[in-house]
């Protein structure tokens, strides 16, 4: 076995590129809807809390992400919006990542067309504007002024829905689906925290430790994690999208992962020792 | 000209610094529309600084295109994908649907952007196989941990009996811990750094050797 092990440990790493990328790929031609699936406490709490919101509460969702995080984040904008256009919430879009601007202009109408939502009085998209936390505190003070025109150069004051929406405060819902800083973070510290309106949010797999804290201080309700955690939300709005398909491709994957990790610490033990070993 | 160039900005920095600090605990109209009037300030200061960001890059990238450094085609592709971007700006009048900026968007930076941060996966998997050894209690006990969290992740192996909830207790007690502990340390770092800014002592953004 020391020879096999040996070898094993000497192995070039494209070897290990090509399983993983095999690994990844099938699962993509051939569906094999692993099972066992369940709701974590933090996304059946954004769920809930979507869900138990009377109809047409105002509803901001920030995208702050760009298209590197899109196969984690973007399931999770597309299912917290079918979730909000149909409970008939007002959804205004914005995004404090230049480089998904167009990106979550997409999905925004991508899901509203599907809701047959109507631009202006069900939904809006305010695009981005640079400044950071800066941007969040000029929203707080004057919605309208921060974002004079929304992504399409149409006046945000003559759209129907913003006419009752001027500040932050009066939101009743503050989603930000982030990949890191401006973020999460930067809604809480000068948003939430300051003047007072419900948080909640997606984050990516790296981040979700960092987050979570958040959510055991009571700073934001719930927090939806990663390809699975959209999974998750597509399994409570009983539509499947791309989390569910991707989820196989995933656990493929990590198995592959794990494995490669004993199998790695097999070999180093055998041919620990040895002349020539690891 | 040294009055102009330190004493000036350390003054205008330790005003607005200390003015803002104060109009926090002040809830008067008059404090509303200092902080209104900052806010708007800063918005301007970073359109300005994109522009010295812009700047910037093309005098780095030129100069090693015009000093042929190693790697100056690297810069010359820069600069004319940043054109080549910009004009097809000007061409979509900011964001027109179907348009050369939004092409660009969507088959050149979207997919090379989430092909760069794919290539980390594969690039762990053989960093995982390679590194990833019991060689010490330490290291065992990272293994472990990443082992039971990585099959948390996935639905199968969250239904292995204790996976589950031993990963919601290490992210939730230990590694929450953790985070608390280095975030009051970045913040009173911050604070530190913020206060010596305030008096003078930290003068590095004024640029050079102060």
């Amino acid at each position: 076995m020391e020879p096999f092990f040996r070898k094993l440990l000497a192995m070039d790493r494209r070897w290990i590129f090509l399983c993983l990328g095999v690994a990844v790929i099938f699962p993509t031609f051939f569906k094999l809807n692993l099972p066992g699936l369940k709701a974590s406490p933090n996304v059946q709490a954004v769920y809930d809390l979507v869900e138990n919101m009377p109809e047409g509460s105002k509803v901001l969702v920030s995208f702050d992400f760009d298209p590197a995080s899109k196969p984690e984040l973007a399931p999770q904008a597309t299912a917290v919006l079918r979730h909000l256009f149909r409970k008939k919430h007002k959804v205004v879009a914005m995004g404090l990542w230049v480089t998904g601007v167009t990106m979550a202009k997409d999905i925004v109408s991508r899901t509203a067309a599907e809701a047959n939502a109507k631009y202006g009085e069900d939904y809006v998209y305010l695009g981005w504007k640079p400044g950071n936390f800066a941007v969040i505190e000029n929203m707080a003070a004057d919605i309208h002024n921060c974002f004079p025109k929304d992504n399409d150069g149409k006046e945000t004051a003559s759209l129907p829905m913003m006419k009752g929406i001027r500040k932050l405060s009066e939101f009743d819902l503050v989603v930000s689906l982030a990949a890191g800083s401006p973020g999460i973070d930067t809604w809480i510290a000068y948003g939430s925290d300051k003047y007072h309106f419900k948080m909640t949010g997606g984050t990516t797999a790296v981040n979700v430790a960092s987050m979570a804290q958040y959510v055991q201080a009571g700073q934001m309700t719930g927090l939806i994690g990663a390809m699975r955690g959209a999974a998750e939300y597509e399994m409570l709005i009983n539509q499947k999208g791309d989390a569910a398909a991707g989820m196989d491709a995933i656990s493929l994957g990590h198995y592959l992962i794990v494995a490669l990790v004993v199998l790695g610490n097999v070999a180093y033990f055998v041919t620990r020792g040895s002349k020539g070993g690891a | 000209m040294l009055h102009l160039k330190r004493t000036v900005p350390l003054a205008i920095a330790f005003f607005f610094v200390v003015a803002l600090i104060l109009q926090y605990f002040v809830p008067h109209p008059l404090s509303e529309k200092f902080l209104g009037m900052t806010q708007k300030w800063a918005i301007i200061v970073v359109y300005v600084s994109l522009l010295l960001g812009v700047g910037s890059l093309f005098q780095s990238h030129l100069r090693k295109i015009r000093v042929q450094t190693p790697g100056w085609g690297y810069s010359l592709v820069t600069l004319s994908v940043f054109g080549l971007t910009v004009l097809a700006g000007f061409h979509s009048r900011g964001n027109s649907p179907g348009g050369p900026l939004q092409w660009t968007y969507e088959f050149a930076y979207s997919p090379m952007s989430a092909t760069m941060f794919s290539l980390l996966g594969f690039f762990i998997a053989s960093a995982a196989f390679r590194a990833f050894r019991a060689r010490s209690v330490e290291a065992t006990l990272l293994l472990a941990t990443a082992v039971v969290i990585m099959l948390a992740q996935v639905p199968l192996g969250a239904a292995i009996p204790g996976v589950g909830s031993l990963s919601a207790w290490i992210l939730g007690v230990p590694l929450t811990a953790a985070k608390r502990a280095l975030m009051f340390g970045v913040a009173l770092g911050s604070i530190a750094t913020a206060l010596r800014i305030i008096f003078g002592i930290e003068r590095s953004y004024l640029g050079g050797t102060e």
